[in-house]
C-alpha cells in the first residue's frame, strides 16, 4: 500500500497523465482490494474527488472487489455517503478513460440504496452524474440511465424521472452494453405506463423487441406481454410485431402467451363472457407477470369503450338497465367524471346522449375549434423541426457508414467485378 | 341452372360443365355439403371410372374415408361406387405409361436433343393430365416450358399449365402462367384467347383482387360456349362480374368500367334474374337489388372460388348499398330504410350502428323516435390529426432505426455472452 500512497503523493498535482495512472492502479488493484481499511483511509484523507477523480474511482471500485469483507470497515450508509460524495464532486473529463468503472459504481450505488430502502436519495445524484457525463440528452450512458430509471421506479418518483427519460434515445456511449439499453427502455416503458402515457410506453417496448439480437431473452417476453395489454388499452387492437424483429424472436413471440392472445381477441371481438372468463382463469399468471394492474385497467376500459361507442352512435337509446347494471355504473361514473354527457331515464329505461357541441354557443365552438387547430399545427411544426434534425443525423450516419472498412472493402470488390465485366465487353466489341 | 345444386339437380348442374372442372366442383360439394355428399361422391366415382380420372377417384375416396373416419373400426365404408379392381388396373396402366415415357426421356437426355426432350416432357405431362394428376402434369410441362424456345410452343405450354393450375387451384402457377399466356397471345384463335382471358380473370379472383377480376371478366367476349364450360358457365361469368364489381368499385367506376364495356350486355343476358342488379343499385331500387343479390348468393353457394366467402362479400355489398341510401339525408326515418331493404327495424338499427362504429357513416341514431341524424366531422382537422399521427410514427421509426444501425455498427447485438452484470425486469435471466 506504501507504493500506492507514494504514487498518489507524486501524482497529486499531475492530473494529465491518465494512462500512467490507469496502468499503475490496475497493477495495484489486488493490493488495494486486500487492504480495504488502508484504501478507505487513502480515499478519505489523501485524495480529493474533484482533484483526483480517476484515482478515487480506482480506489472506490477496488473496495468492491471483496464486497463481503467491506462491512467490517464501513457500514452501508457510510458507503452510500462515500459514493454520493464522489458522484457530487468528480470531474468527468478525468474519468473518460474509465467510464466503465463509473457505470459499475453507479450500479453498486443503486443496489446499496435499494437494499437500504433509500432509493429516493440516489435519484438526484444519478441525475447530476448523467448530466455531467452525457454529450447530449439523446445519449444513453452505460448503466447510468438504467440505474436512474430503476431508482425512480423503486421510489415511485415517476414524474421526477421525466427530466432524463422524456427524450428519445438515438445514441449511446462507448462502453454501453445492449442489456443496458434494453433495460433502460423497459424501465422507461414502466414509468410511462405508471404515468398513463401509454403510447410512449408502447414505443419503448417496441424498441426492446426490435433491438438487434440473436436470442430470445426474458426481457423480450415480458415486454411483449406488456405490449399486448398496452396496445389493447391505447388502440383497442393487438400489436404488430415491429418489422425488423429477429425472425426467431418473432416466431417465439407469435407462438407464446396463449392467454394474452385470447384475451386480446375476446376484447377485440367484444365477447364479454369470454373476456371475463379468461381473466378469471388466468388470474394467477397475470399476477405472476405483475400485469394484473393493467388487466384491471383493461377491464374498466372495456366497459368505457362500449359506452363511448354507444354515445358516438346514439342520441337516444332504449336499454334494459336492470340487466345491464355494469353499463349503468360505468355510464354513471363517466358522467360524473365529465367523460360523457348523458342523462339516464330509469323510468322509461332510456339513455339520452347529449352532443357536447350542442351544449355550447357558436362563438365558444369557434374558439374551441381554433384552439384545437392551433395545437395540431404547433405539433406539426415541432415534428417538422424534429424530422429536419433527424435527417441531418441520418446523413451523418450515412457518411460515417461510407467510411467504414466493410463498406469500402465491399465497394472495392464490386468495382473490381465491374471493371472485369467492362473489359470483357470491350473485347467483345473489338 | 338458376338455383343452387340440390340433390335433384346435382347431376344436371354438373353436366353443364366440361372437363376437370366438374370433378373440382363435385369434390367441393362433397367436402362442404353433408346433405349432398353421398350423391356428389357417387357421381364423382361414376365419372372418374368412365373417364379413367384416377386422381379424382382417389380424392373422392379420401373424402369418403374422412367422412367415415370414426366408424371405420366398426363397419366397412359404404358402397358409393368404389371399385378396387378399377384402382388396381388403371393405376397399373398409368404407372406403365409414365415409366415408359420416363425411360424415353432418360435416353433423350443422354443424347442432349433439346427439342425431343421438350416434346417428350410435354407428352409426359399429357399422360398425367389424362389421368387427372394435374399437379404432376404441371411439373412436367414446366420442364417442357424450360426447353421451349419457339414463341408458339411457349404460348401453348403456358396455356396448358395455366389450365392445369386452375383445375388444381394452384394460385401461384395460375397467376404466373395465365399472365404469360395472355402476354404471348397473338390473337390467332378467338376461342383460345377467350379461354386465356377466363383463366386470367380467375387468377385475379383467386387472388382476391376483385376490381381487376371484374374488369377482366367484363371484357370477355364469349365466342364458344362449349370451351367456356371447361371452366365456368355463362351464368357464373355474369355473377362474377356483378359480385366482383359491386364489392370493389365505386359508383362512377361501375358505370364507366363495367356497364359501358361492350360485352357487358351480352354477358348479362345469360343471367336474366340478376342482369339488372347493378342498375338496380345505381337507380336506388333497393328492394329489387337485394332480391337479386340474394339469388346470386344462393347460386354461388357451392362455387369453388367464391362459395366459402360469398356470405361475407354479399354482406359487404349490402352495407355499401345501405351507406349509399343514407348518405344524402340529413335526417331519415329508419322505418323507411327497413322497408326499402325488406328488413326488420331492429336489424337495420343494428347494421347502421355497426357502420357508425366502424366509421363508415357519420351519423347518430335516435333509437326512441327511430330517426337517423347525419353528423359532419371536421375533415380538415381530422386530416391534420392524421398527419400528426403519421409524423409521430415516422419520427419514432427513424429514431429506432438510427439506434439499431449504431448497435450493429458498434457490435452491440444482444448475444449470449454479453448479458453480463445486468439487472433485468424480474431479477432473473432466462434464455430460450
Amino acid at each position: 500500500m506504501n507504493e500506492v500512497h507514494a504514487f498518489i503523493q507524486n501524482f497529486a498535482g499531475n492530473l494529465e497523465d491518465f494512462q500512467q495512472i490507469n496502468e499503475f492502479m490496475k497493477s495495484q488493484t489486488h493490493v488495494m482490494a486486500a487492504n480495504q481499511s488502508d484504501t478507505l483511509r487513502l480515499i478519505k484523507n489523501n485524495t480529493d474527488a474533484a482533484k483526483n477523480s480517476l484515482i478515487q474511482l480506482w480506489l472506490i471500485t477496488s473496495l468492491y472487489q471483496n464486497k463481503s469483507a467491506l462491512h467490517q470497515f464501513i457500514d452501508a450508509n457510510d458507503q452510500i455517503d462515500l459514493i454520493n460524495n464522489y458522484f457530487q464532486n468528480f470531474v468527468p473529463l478525468q474519468v473518460t478513460t474509465q467510464n466503465r468503472k463509473l457505470y459499475e459504481l453507479a450500479t453498486i450505488f443503486s443496489e446499496l440504496l435499494i437494499s437500504e430502502k433509500k432509493a429516493i436519495y440516489g435519484i438526484n445524484t444519478l441525475k447530476n452524474v448523467i448530466f455531467k457525463v452525457r454529450q447530449n440528452d439523446e445519449q444513453v450512458c452505460g448503466s447510468l440511465h438504467k440505474e436512474f430509471a430503476r431508482l425512480c421506479i423503486k421510489a415511485k418518483c415517476y414524474q421526477h424521472s421525466l427530466i432524463v427519460i422524456d427524450h428519445p434515445v438515438i445514441q449511446f456511449k462507448k462502453n454501453t452494453s445492449a442489456m443496458d439499453i434494453l433495460n433502460y427502455m423497459y424501465y422507461k416503458a414502466l414509468i410511462y405506463t405508471a404515468l398513463k402515457q401509454f403510447q410512449n410506453a408502447i414505443d419503448c417496448l417496441k424498441l426492446v423487441i426490435s433491438f438487434p439480437c440473436q436470442l430470445t431473452h426474458k426481457i423480450h417476453l415480458e415486454s411483449y406481454k406488456k405490449l399486448i395489454l398496452l396496445n389493447l388499452l391505447e388502440k383497442g387492437q393487438m400489436p404488430d410485431i415491429p418489422k425488423y424483429t429477429n425472425v426467431m424472436l418473432k416466431h417465439n413471440l407469435e407462438t407464446s402467451f396463449a392467454c394474452y392472445r385470447n384475451l386480446g381477441s375476446s376484447y377485440i371481438g367484444k365477447d364479454d363472457k369470454l373476456f371475463n372468463e379468461i381473466i378469471e382463469n388466468n388470474q394467477e399468471e397475470f399476477f405472476k407477470d405483475k400485469n394484473y394492474g393493467l388487466i384491471k385497467k383493461l377491464q374498466k376500459k372495456y366497459q368505457r369503450v362500449r359506452v363511448k361507442e354507444l354515445s358516438n352512435t346514439y342520441l337516444t337509446l332504449r336499454y334494459n338497465l336492470t340487466d345491464n347494471k355494469e353499463i349503468e355504473d360505468t355510464l354513471f361514473e363517466m358522467i360524473n367524471q365529465d367523460e360523457s354527457q348523458a342523462k339516464i331515464d330509469s323510468q322509461k329505461e332510456m339513455i339520452s346522449f347529449i352532443d357536447s357541441t350542442s351544449m355550447t354557443s357558436a362563438s365558444q365552438q369557434d374558439d374551441a375549434k381554433e384552439a384545437e387547430y392551433l395545437t395540431v399545427i404547433e405539433e406539426l411544426e415541432n415534428q417538422n423541426q424534429r424530422i429536419i434534425k433527424l435527417m441531418s443525423n441520418v446523413q451523418g450516419l450515412d457518411k460515417g457508414l461510407q467510411l467504414t472498412k466493410q463498406f469500402l472493402q465491399r465497394n472495392l470488390n464490386d468495382r473490381g467485378g465491374n471493371s472485369a465485366r467492362d473489359d470483357s465487353g470491350g473485347d467483345m466489341m473489338m | 341452372m338458376e338455383t343452387y345444386p340440390d340433390s335433384l339437380s346435382l347431376k344436371s348442374y354438373i353436366q353443364q360443365y366440361h372437363g376437370n372442372t366438374r370433378y373440382v366442383r363435385l369434390l367441393v360439394i362433397a367436402d362442404k355439403q353433408f346433405k349432398l355428399r353421398e350423391e356428389a361422391l357417387k357421381l364423382c366415382f361414376e365419372m372418374a371410372k368412365t373417364e379413367k380420372k384416377l386422381y379424382f377417384y382417389f380424392e373422392a375416396l379420401k373424402i369418403l374415408k374422412r367422412a367415415f373416419q370414426d366408424k371405420l373400426d366398426q363397419q366397412p365404408l359404404p358402397d358409393f361406387g368404389q371399385d378396387p379392381n378399377f384402382e388396381r388396373t388403371v393405376q397399373q396402366e398409368y404407372r406403365m405409361e409414365v415409366k415408359k415415357k420416363d425411360q424415353e426421356i432418360q435416353q433423350l437426355q443422354k443424347s442432349l436433343l433439346k427439342d425431343s426432350i421438350r416434346i417428350a416432357m410435354n407428352e409426359l405431362g399429357n399422360i398425367h393430365y389424362q389421368y387427372g394428376f394435374t399437379s404432376e402434369a404441371i411439373k412436367a410441362w414446366i420442364k417442357s416450358h424450360d426447353f421451349s424456345t419457339q414463341e408458339d410452343d411457349l404460348f401453348n405450354i403456358s396455356f396448358q399449365i395455366a389450365q392445369a393450375a386452375y383445375e388444381s387451384m394452384n394460385l401461384s402457377y395460375l397467376i404466373k402462367y395465365s399472365g404469360e399466356a395472355e402476354a404471348r397471345d397473338k390473337l390467332k384463335n378467338q376461342k383460345v384467347t377467350m379461354q386465356i382471358k377466363i383463366l386470367d380473370g380467375l387468377s385475379s379472383l383467386l387472388n382476391d383482387n376483385h376490381s381487376q377480376a371484374a374488369a377482366k371478366f367484363s371484357s370477355i367476349q364469349v365466342v364458344d360456349t362449349y370451351a367456356l364450360l371447361k371452366y365456368i358457365s355463362q351464368q357464373d361469368l355474369a355473377y362474377y362480374v356483378i359480385v366482383c364489381s359491386l364489392s370493389s368499385m365505386k359508383r362512377s367506376d361501375l358505370k364507366s368500367q363495367i356497364m359501358n364495356s361492350s360485352n357487358y350486355k351480352n354477358i348479362m343476358e345469360q343471367a336474366p334474374n340478376a342482369s339488372e342488379t347493378i342498375e338496380s343499385l345505381l337507380n336506388g331500387r333497393y328492394m329489387e337489388f337485394l332480391t337479386q343479390l340474394n339469388q346470386i348468393q344462393v347460386a354461388l353457394k357451392f362455387d369453388p372460388f367464391l362459395g366459402h366467402k360469398i356470405g361475407q362479400i354479399i354482406g359487404e355489398i349490402r352495407k355499401k348499398a345501405l351507406i349509399q341510401y343514407v348518405t344524402p339525408y340529413k335526417v331519415i326515418d329508419m322505418r323507411e330504410i327497413a322497408k326499402a331493404f325488406d328488413l326488420s327495424i331492429e336489424q337495420i338499427e343494428a347494421e347502421i350502428a355497426d357502420l357508425i362504429v366502424s366509421k363508415k357513416i357519420q351519423a347518430k341514431i335516435d333509437s326512441h323516435s327511430k330517426l337517423l341524424y347525419s353528423r359532419k366531422d371536421n375533415d380538415t382537422l381530422n386530416s391534420y390529426k392524421e398527419a400528426v399521427a403519421l409524423g409521430r410514427m415516422f419520427i419514432r421509426e427513424t429514431e429506432q432505426a438510427i439506434l439499431r444501425v449504431q448497435a450493429f455498427q458498434m457490435n452491440k447485438v444482444l448475444k449470449g455472452q454479453n448479458l453480463g452484470l445486468t439487472m433485468e425486469p424480474s431479477n432473473d435471466q432466462h434464455m430460450y
